[in-house]
C-alpha cells in the first residue's frame, strides 16, 4: 500500500506551484457566495459609474408632480417631495455614496495601519502611548463623535468622509499591531535587520506586505461600514445638501415616509445590496487570503 | 378727540365682554360639559415661565398656568380676564386696571396690583421683547390692592395686545420676588405657582407635563377640563401617528407638516384648520445680506424675486394649505395689506435683469454663486425651500451652495455677526407690528442680535413711516401707514417673502372649542371641553 502510493506520487509529473495571486483567485472563485458578491458589486459599480451617462436626468431637477408613486409616470421609481426623480437620485447618488465609502475606508486604513504598525513594531512606550490613544477613540461612541465632527466643520462630502475615517480606524490599528507583534520576531525580519536595514524599510517594505492579507479584508469590509455610517449620519440630518447620496435620500424622504414608501425604500435597497456585495467579497477574500484555509 | 372715543368704547366693551365670556358665545349646539383629560404633545421646554422666555414651547403650557390682565378676541379687541375693567386717559398715557375680586394664585394667596407691577418689571427686564413692548411704560402705580395704574411716557397703540397671558403673565411676587435671577429661578420649573385656569401636577422634563384644573379659578365654572397631559414628542411623524391612533386628541402650532394634513383628515375623525394664529403671524422669507454685492443691487434682488415662484412653493411644498405671503405682515393681521408690487414668476425676465445689472453668463454657464444658509430650527420648511431655490436659480445661471447649520447657535452666530450672504429665515409678527415687524426695518436696529435688522437695511423714509405707525392711535390712519410700509418693504425687496408657515390646529371630534384664538394655542384653554 505504502509503496504503491509512493510510486504514484513519483510518477505524477511535478506541477509548477501557482502564483499567490492565482491561488487566491482559485480559492476565491470556488466560493459561490463570494462570486455572487463580486457580480453584484460589478452591477452596482456599472449602475453608478456608467448610469449617469445613459440616464440623463439631473437628480436635483424637479421633473414631475411631487410624491408620484412608482410606475405612474415616465419616472419609473416615482418622485420625491420636490418632484425629483428617484431613479436619477439613485444613479447619481451611487457615485457619491461609493466615493464617500471608499475615501473614508482609505483614511481608516492609513490612520489605522500607521498607528498599528508603529505600536506593534517599536513596542515599549511607543506602543503604550499609541494604544492608549486608540483606546481613547474606542471608548467614545462612534456615531456621536462623528456627529460632533460633522457639526463642527459643516456637512460637506470631505468632512463626512473624514469624520467617518477618524472614528473607525481603531480596529484596523489593533489588527495591524497584532500582526506586527507576530511578525517582528520572524527570522526574515531578523535577517533583514542583521544586514543593516533601517526600521523604516523593515516596517513598510518587509513586514507590511506580509501582514497585508488580513488588512486587505479589513479595508474591503470598512467600505461597507463607511457606507452604512454615511447613511446613519444622513438619517440624522447630517448630509451634504449640495450632493445627492443614498444616505441623504433616506434622510430627506424620511419625514414623508407615510405618504411615499418609495422615497426611502429604493435608496435603502441600494445601500443594502451594495453593503451585502462588499461583505460577501470581503468574506471571500478572507477565506482566499488565509494560508491556513488554503492548505486544507 | 378720538382718544376719548376709544376710552368710551373700551369702557362700554369691558362689561359686555365679560358677560359674553361667561356665556361662552362660541359654542353653538352642544352644551359644554365639565370633566375629562385632554391628551396633547409638547416639543419640550426649558422653563414654564413665559415672563422670561418667548416661543410656543413655553408659551402653550405657560398660558394655561399663568393668567394675564386681558384676553384678545378674534377682532384683536381686548376683553376682560384678570382685569374686570379698565379706563384709558384722554392723552393715552394712563391705563387704570381694576382686578377681578377674590382672584387667587394656585397657593391660595390673593392676586394684587403689587403682583401686576412686579410682573411688568420682570417682563420688561427679562423677556426678549420686554423692551419693545413696554419701554414707554414708566411706572405701575398701586393705589390699592385691586387697582394697577400704568403711566406711559408716550402712547403705545398696541399696549392692550401685549397684556394677554403670553406676553404679560401675572406671576406671584411672593415667589419670584426673592432676589434670585429671574431667568434662572428654580421655581420656573419646580413647584410652579401660577394664576391661570390650570396648575402643575407633574413636571417630568423631556417626558411629560400634567396640568390639573384650578378649582379656585376666578372665572366661575371654568375650566371645563379636569386634566391636560402634554407628552414630550419632538418628531412630527410621531405626532401624526399618535393622532391617527387616538393617543392624543389635539396638536397645535407647527406640530405637523402640511403634507400630512390630508392623511389626518381622511380618518374622518380629525379636523385640520389654519384658522387663528393671526397674532402669532409666522412668516418665512429669504434674507439677503444687503451690505455686499451682488445683493446690494436691487436689480439682482428683483431677478431673484422673478425666479422664485412662491405660489409653487405654497402649492407643492405646503400642499396648498398656506398663503403664498406677500410682505412683512401675516395675512391674519388687522394691518395686512395685499396692495404691494408683485413679481410674476418669469425666468426670462430674471435673466434679463441679471444681464442689465452686469452679471452676464460667464464660464460654466454661471453668472455668480452664493452660499445659502439653512437654519436648523424650522428645517422641515426651510430645507425644501432652499432646495427649490437652488434648483430654480440654477436655471438662470446662479449657483447656490446650500449650507445646513448643524445647530441653532452656529446659525445665530453667523447671521448676527453679518457673516453670511443669504439665509432662509422666518419670524413672528406678534399681535402688534411694533413687536414683530419694526425690528427688521429700523435703521437703529442693525444690531448683532438675531431677528433684528441683520440684513442691514436702512432708509430714512422707512424709519419715518415706522416712527409714525408706532405712536398713531387712530386705527384707520395706522392701517394706512402700515399699508405704505408693506408696499415699501416689498418694493425695496428688503426680504424675498416666502409662503407663510403652516401653523395649524389638529383636533379630534371629541374636542369642543379647540384652542384656535388669534394666538392659536398660546391663550388659556378654559373653554375647551371634551364631548361624550
Amino acid at each position: 500500500m505504502i509503496d504503491s502510493s509512493l510510486d504514484n506520487f513519483n510518477t505524477e509529473p511535478m506541477e509548477k506551484p501557482a502564483s499567490p495571486a492565482r491561488q487566491t483567485w482559485k480559492m476565491f472563485s470556488s466560493n459561490q457566495s463570494a462570486v455572487a458578491g463580486l457580480i453584484l458589486l460589478a452591477i452596482v459599480l456599472i449602475f453608478s459609474l456608467v448610469g449617469p451617462l445613459v440616464y440623463q436626468v439631473a437628480p436635483t431637477e424637479m421633473v414631475w408632480m411631487p410624491l408620484t408613486p412608482p410606475l405612474e409616470s415616465e419616472y419609473l421609481l416615482g418622485t420625491d417631495y420636490l418632484g425629483r426623480d428617484i431613479l436619477a437620485g439613485l444613479i447619481n447618488g451611487g457615485r457619491i455614496t461609493i466615493a464617500i465609502g471608499a475615501s473614508a475606508a482609505l483614511l481608516t486604513i492609513v490612520i489605522g495601519v500607521t498607528i498599528g504598525a508603529l505600536a506593534g513594531y517599536y513596542g515599549g512606550w511607543v506602543d503604550n502611548l499609541l494604544m492608549r490613544v486608540t483606546e481613547f477613540f474606542q471608548v467614545l461612541p462612534n456615531l456621536l463623535l462623528a456627529m460632533v465632527v460633522v457639526m463642527l466643520f459643516s456637512a460637506t462630502l470631505t468632512n463626512i468622509a473624514i469624520a467617518i475615517g477618524i472614528v473607525s480606524w481603531t480596529s484596523t490599528a489593533r489588527l495591524t499591531r497584532a500582526e506586527f507583534l507576530r511578525l517582528r520576531s520572524m527570522d526574515y525580519v531578523r535577517a533583514e535587520r542583521s544586514i543593516g536595514a533601517k526600521n523604516r524599510r523593515i516596517i513598510w517594505a518587509v513586514i507590511l506586505p506580509n501582514a497585508a492579507p488580513p488588512l486587505i479584508v479589513s479595508a474591503a469590509l470598512s467600505i461597507g461600514t463607511a457606507i452604512l455610517f454615511e447613511a446613519g449620519l444622513a438619517f440624522l440630518g447630517l448630509s451634504d445638501p449640495n450632493n445627492m447620496s443614498w444616505g441623504r435620500m433616506i434622510g430627506d424622504n424620511r419625514p414623508y415616509i407615510l405618504d411615499s414608501w418609495w422615497g426611502v425604500t429604493f435608496p435603502g435597497i441600494a445601500i443594502f445590496l451594495t453593503v451585502l456585495a462588499i461583505s460577501l467579497v470581503g468574506d471571500g477574500l478572507n477565506d482566499a487570503l488565509n494560508p491556513k484555509l488554503r492548505k486544507r | 378727540m378720538f382718544h376719548t372715543r376709544i376710552m368710551r368704547k373700551l369702557s362700554i366693551i369691558a362689561p359686555l365682554a365679560i358677560t359674553a365670556l361667561l356665556s361662552a358665545t362660541t359654542i353653538s349646539a352642544a352644551e359644554p360639559k365639565a370633566g375629562g383629560t385632554l391628551n396633547t404633545t409638547s416639543t419640550g421646554y426649558r422653563t414654564l415661565n413665559p415672563a422670561v422666555q418667548s416661543g410656543a414651547a413655553t408659551g402653550v403650557p405657560g398660558s394655561q398656568i399663568f393668567a394675564g390682565l386681558v384676553l384678545i378676541d378674534e377682532d384683536y379687541k381686548a376683553t376682560p380676564y384678570l382685569a374686570e375693567s379698565w379706563t384709558v386717559s384722554d392723552d393715552n398715557l394712563t391705563y387704570s386696571f381694576k382686578l377681578v375680586e377674590g382672584a387667587k394664585f394656585h397657593d391660595g394667596q390673593p392676586i394684587t396690583s403689587e403682583d401686576v407691577a412686579f410682573s411688568l418689571e420682570t417682563v420688561k427686564a427679562n423677556h426678549p421683547f420686554g423692551k419693545a413692548m413696554f419701554s414707554n411704560v414708566e411706572a405701575v402705580e398701586t393705589p390699592d390692592a385691586s387697582t394697577a395704574v400704568f403711566r406711559l411716557s408716550a402712547p403705545i397703540p398696541g399696549l392692550l395686545l401685549s397684556m394677554e397671558p403670553l406676553l404679560l403673565p401675572i406671576i406671584p411676587k411672593h415667589v419670584y420676588g426673592d432676589g434670585q435671577e429671574l431667568k434662572k429661578h428654580p421655581r420656573n420649573m419646580e413647584n410652579v405657582i401660577g394664576s391661570g385656569p390650570f396648575k402643575v401636577a407633574e413636571n417630568t422634563p423631556a417626558e411629560r407635563l400634567v396640568l390639573v384644573k384650578n378649582e379656585d379659578f376666578f372665572i366661575e365654572g371654568r375650566p371645563y377640563l379636569d386634566k391636560l397631559v402634554f407628552s414630550i414628542v419632538k418628531d412630527s411623524l410621531t405626532r401624526v401617528l399618535m393622532m391617527e391612533k387616538g393617543e392624543i386628541d389635539y396638536v397645535g402650532f407647527s406640530g405637523i407638516r402640511a403634507t400630512d394634513a390630508g392623511r389626518l383628515e381622511k380618518t374622518g375623525r380629525l379636523t385640520v384648520t389654519t384658522e387663528g394664529y393671526g397674532a402669532v403671524g409666522y412668516i418665512h422669507y429669504l434674507e439677503l445680506n444687503l451690505r455686499d454685492k451682488p445683493f446690494s443691487d436691487l436689480k439682482v434682488r428683483e431677478a431673484l424675486a422673478h425666479a422664485i415662484d412662491t405660489s409653487f412653493i405654497a402649492k407643492i411644498l405646503f400642499g396648498g394649505r398656506v398663503n403664498a405671503g406677500t410682505g412683512p405682515l401675516h395675512t391674519g393681521s388687522v394691518f395686512y395689506s395685499g396692495d404691494v408690487p408683485s413679481f410674476e414668476a418669469d425666468l426670462e425676465k430674471a435673466a434679463a435683469l441679471l444681464d442689465e445689472a452686469g452679471y452676464p453668463v460667464g464660464a460654466n454657464d454661471e453668472r455668480f454663486s452664493f452660499t445659502l444658509d439653512i437654519p436648523s430650527w424650522a428645517k422641515q420648511a426651510h430645507g425644501p425651500m432652499g432646495e427649490y431655490i437652488q434648483s430654480q436659480l440654477g436655471k438662470i445661471g446662479i449657483k447656490v451652495e446650500l449650507r445646513q447649520a448643524p445647530d441653532f447657535g452656529t446659525w445665530v452666530k453667523r447671521i448676527s455677526s453679518f457673516d453670511y450672504q443669504a439665509t432662509m429665515n422666518g419670524s413672528f409678527n406678534y399681535p402688534d407690528p411694533v413687536i414683530g415687524v419694526h425690528r427688521h426695518f429700523d435703521c437703529d436696529n442693525i444690531r448683532n442680535v438675531i431677528w433684528s435688522n441683520t440684513q442691514g437695511y436702512c432708509d430714512p423714509a422707512m424709519d419715518a413711516l415706522l416712527d409714525a405707525a408706532a405712536v398713531e392711535t387712530d386705527l384707520d390712519k395706522r392701517k394706512a401707514t402700515y399699508a405704505e410700509i408693506q408696499r415699501k418693504a416689498v418694493e425695496d425687496l428688503v426680504f424675498i417673502y416666502m409662503p407663510q408657515d403652516f401653523t395649524a390646529t389638529v383636533y379630534s371630534d371629541k374636542v369642543g372649542n379647540p384652542p384656535s384664538s388669534v394666538f392659536g394655542p398660546l391663550a388659556p384653554w378654559h373653554d375647551v371641553y371634551l364631548k361624550d
